[in-house]
């Protein structure tokens, strides 16, 4: 029997070998099969092409099965919401954020702004949770400011609760006046519970969100909100005051009035009154005219200063039609007691004059002497120096030698801050010799602090 | 035939060993795009998996917008024939006024504009009620989708009536919106819809957005209606170009920064590079033709901005501090006189800008300390005291003119009563006095106002 070849292993050995190797390389190859599968690859083909019938997801396929889903977030702008609605409620919470986490990344401007906000107003009325998700994940603040006011135009009325609930941990809430239309909008609909949540949820320093409840809740259930109101002292701020009785006063006129009446002594209810007055000279006059004459006279006075002020300010932003014309504010003014508007007709006749000097005058040289002489002392002590020809000519025809001294001796002292800059700019003014030696005679010693 | 069989089980072992990868990575492929299933489509719950019968509209209220999900509710209204949704509409004006009112009419016109903006437009027209149609009118523009916002725009025109008291104004909120969607329609919108009352009735974020979208189609615009020369025009037409094209506009500025009109781009492009790229904000004030130019360029960036500390804010290069600081880094001749607004805007305590003050080199401590402005809201006593522990006399006594000069919103009679209580010796109360009345007495010096005011012009 010829010996084995040496070195050889014999036959059986050999197969348990081979076999050994077979199954090794088996188990090697079949792990590092696996291992070479990307599973970030298979997650992104898996979201671009979902398997979904045809019929109910067209839109969603148009949007997904584009290369980039990137581009198809950011076009989102026009997609209408009936499309939208379907694409959002089959997305997962990870896609859902993650699409919000790629706005974030979009160039800022208009388009970040547009895409922004079409995606969170879809996405609170899908998912209001995933979407206050989205929001508190955010680290582009301005855009989270973008997203936050789209939630807050878009949200279901049966939401607001949440959504307050996540003003309470938004880091940085003071960014925006979410918090505040947050309970405007969810006041309108039910302000018990916003009360509730105020309550609850109190807020270090000045509480804006008591103006916006107020508002609402002042002409829905005045009586309920004014209770709650005086329930707590810390809530009797002077805008919650205004707030309240600006809403009072759209349902029931008189009661805002008997209301305020009743408190007018009261500091924190000077700009309600003030308020109050301007509404009603703007749409009910007679109700304007009632309301100072039922006033203590000091507040009147200063409600009176208010719709001088109102009238004649330059302020910008306010609603058409909300100032109105000194033509229309002068004649109501002369209509109540002279020492009502006698400190405060001055800003409104010069306002006048400005604007049309000629009917101006005309209206002031109509009226009865002892009211002539009060509104145009009123224009004395109050007018600036570009209107020295009117004020002058004017003063002069002062019935009252007494009262024309004192008013145009103001209106000399008002020129500057020191009485001695003061006669210098009188020998400044666009007048004669001798009304500058007159006016220089007659100058108080201290200004009025107009 | 030992070679052979070796070659063989080679064979044999390579074709298990290839076998075995790609069996390997089918499977793991299957495995993967199956979890990846699982997670984009929402997995099935108890709701699913016994899934109720959709609402049918038939049985459906208006009032039920409120009571039902969204998704209920919209699936009902979808579905629904036109005939259904009016008479829905019907309902809801026909309901008592209150707030069940107001938050179901909310709620079904935020619906029914979303997928059928005409039907809801033209329901919205036949309500009789003014005051429930401005509710529709509202809810409608808070969730009108944005190719349907011209018509809804139009029809708001017509039919809203703007607030008068303390409200938004849901068309203003409107406009905004569709501006960064299609400035040039809205432009063409508040042209159509001007009242008269406004030289320009076209705003100037409309111009500023369209910039950003399409710069030469803006700029088309404004040569084409003679507006380039209305200076807010050019300044909004150039904020918007800065964020689409930055190189061209701050070519744009910088060739034209001479001119007066150009005074206020200057400023808004140096506050843009401020926050965006503080290199190119450098190379930019330096390219500035001049010092009048660096400094009214520093007035126009830092003046009107909305300071917030990083506390509040969360934006560090918008804290008082970050800006004061990075303008000291420049020669004096560029921010002197700028840092008053800085400090004044500032919510921490006065003692923590003083100190700010104090490691200021030599060179420009006086500099910077003869701009010291008390922050607004600090108290007369608080802002006192802090200058009253300033060790160094001289260094004390500017803060304490600034203190005098520029408490704008502190009362006079607070500053006096602040000194008559402060911890002093009646030589150094007398001293404190003095500078008070020196102040008094002593208008402010000329500042470069007017100089700002000829920006450019050199005469």
């Amino acid at each position: 029997m010829p010996a084995p070849p040496t070195g050889l292993i014999p036959t059986r050995a050999q197969t348990v070998i081979i076999g050994l190797a077979a199954t090794v390389l088996a188990l090697g190859g079949f792990e590092a099969g696996r291992r070479t599968v990307d599973a970030a690859a298979v997650a992104n083909i898996a979201v671009t092409k979902p398997s979904q019938p045809d019929s109910d997801f067209s839109h969603e396929k148009m949007l997904l099965e584009r290369e980039h889903q990137r581009i198809s977030v950011r076009k989102i702008a026009t997609v209408p919401f009936s499309e939208l609605y379907d694409v959002l409620k089959s997305a997962s919470r990870e896609q859902l954020l993650a699409w919000a986490r790629d706005l974030e990344q979009m160039p800022k401007g208009p388009r970040q702004r547009a895409a922004v906000n079409a995606y969170y107003k879809s996405l609170v009325q899908v998912d209001h949770r995933a979407a206050i998700a989205a929001v508190m994940q955010a680290e582009n603040l301005n855009m989270r400011e973008v997203a936050l006011d789209a939630l807050t135009k878009a949200a279901p009325e049966s939401i607001w609760g949440d959504l307050a609930q996540m003003t309470t941990e938004l880091p940085y809430p003071k960014r925006s006046n979410t918090r505040e239309d947050i309970i405007w909008n969810w006041s309108a609909v039910d302000p018990v519970a916003a009360a509730q949540f105020i309550t609850e949820h109190p807020i270090q320093g000045e509480d804006g969100r008591l103006f916006s409840l107020m508002c609402n809740w002042g002409e829905i259930n005045p009586e309920q909100a004014r209770d709650w109101l005086d329930s707590d002292p810390s809530r009797q701020t002077e805008d919650s005051f205004r707030a309240l009785v600006g809403g009072w006063a759209d349902k029931d006129q008189a009661a805002a009035i008997q209301y305020v009446l009743a408190n007018a002594p009261r500091p924190e209810f000077g700009k309600a009154i003030d308020e109050l007055a301007y509404r009603f000279f703007r749409s009910a006059k007679d109700e304007a005219t009632r309301l100072m004459l039922l006033l203590p006279p000091e507040q009147a006075k200063a409600a009176m200063q208010h719709v001088a002020h109102m009238s004649t300010a330059f302020i910008l932003g306010l609603p058409e039609g909300y100032q109105r014309p000194p033509e229309e504010v002068a004649p109501w003014m002369i209509t109540l007691p002279a020492g009502l508007w006698n400190d405060a007709i001055g800003n409104v006749t010069e306002g006048w004059l400005k604007r049309d000097a000629s009917s101006a005058t005309s209206w002031l040289n109509q009226l009865q002497p002892d009211l002539r002489d009060a509104a145009i002392a009123s224009l004395c002590r109050t007018a600036e120096s570009e209107s020295a020809d009117h004020v002058v000519t004017l003063g002069e025809t002062i019935v009252d030698r007494r009262l024309r001294d004192q008013a145009m001796g103001q209106f000399a002292r008002n020129l500057r801050e020191r009485r001695e800059d003061s006669i210098e700019a009188v020998d400044a003014l666009p007048i004669s010799e001798e009304q500058k030696a007159y006016l220089r005679k007659v100058m108080v010693e201290k200004r009025n602090g107009r | 035939m030992v070679a052979r069989s070796g070659v063989f089980a080679a064979l044999v072992l390579g074709a298990v060993a290839a076998g075995s990868f790609f069996i390997g990575r089918k499977v793991e492929l299957t495995a993967a795009a199956a979890r990846t299933r699982s997670a984009v489509v929402p997995a099935p719950n108890s709701a699913t998996t016994a899934k109720p019968l959709p609402i049918s509209y038939a049985s459906l209220r208006a009032i039920d917008v409120t009571a039902f999900s969204f998704s209920d509710f919209y699936e009902a209204l979808r579905s629904a024939p036109n005939e259904a949704r009016e008479k829905w509409a019907a309902e809801l004006e026909q309901m008592p006024s209150g707030p069940r009112r107001t938050a179901a009419v909310l709620g079904f016109y935020k619906l029914l504009i979303q997928f059928d903006p005409a039907l809801a437009i033209s329901t919205i027209r036949e309500i009789q009620d003014k005051g429930v149609r401005n509710i529709a009118l509202e809810g409608a523009a808070n969730t009108v989708p944005g190719f349907a916002m011209e018509q809804l725009a139009a029809a708001m025109a017509e039919l809203y009536e703007e607030p008068t008291g303390h409200s938004r104004s849901y068309l203003s909120e409107l406009i905004e919106q569709w501006m960064d969607l299609d400035p040039a329609a809205v432009a063409r919108f508040e042209k159509e819809h001007s009242k008269g009352d406004r030289s320009h009735p076209v705003s100037t974020e409309v111009i500023s957005n369209w910039a950003q979208l399409d710069p030469k189609a803006a700029r088309e615009w404004l040569d084409k209606h003679d507006e380039w020369k209305t200076p807010e025009y050019q300044r909004a037409f150039i904020n918007g170009w800065y964020e689409t094209d930055r190189p061209a506009a701050v070519s744009y500025v910088l060739a034209h920064a001479s001119e007066t009109e150009m005074r206020d781009s200057v400023g808004n492009i140096l506050r843009g590079l401020y926050y965006d790229a503080k290199d190119e904000a450098r190379k930019f004030i330096e390219a500035l033709p001049d010092d009048r130019i660096r400094r009214a360029a520093f007035r126009v960036a830092f003046e009107n901005i909305i300071y917030d500390e990083v506390e509040d804010g969360g934006e560090p290069a918008f804290s008082p501090r970050a800006v004061a600081e990075w303008m000291v880094e420049f020669p004096p001749a560029y921010w002197k006189g700028r840092l008053q607004e800085v400090f004044k805007w500032s919510r921490k305590p006065p003692r923590e800008m003083i100190s700010w003050i104090q490691q200021q080199s030599p060179e420009i401590r006086d500099i910077v300390a003869a701009d010291y402005t008390p922050p607004w809201k600090a108290t007369a006593a608080d802002a006192l005291n802090a200058v009253l522990e300033v060790a160094d006399p001289r260094l004390r006594d500017q803060l304490l003119e600034g203190l005098f000069r520029r408490s704008y919103d502190t009362p006079l009679q607070d500053i006096r009563e602040a000194i008559a209580k402060a911890p002093l010796s009646g030589e150094q109360r007398a001293h404190v006095l003095q500078v008070l009345a020196d102040v008094e007495s002593r208008p402010a010096g000329d500042t470069d106002d007017d100089v700002i005011t000829d920006h450019g012009s050199e005469k």
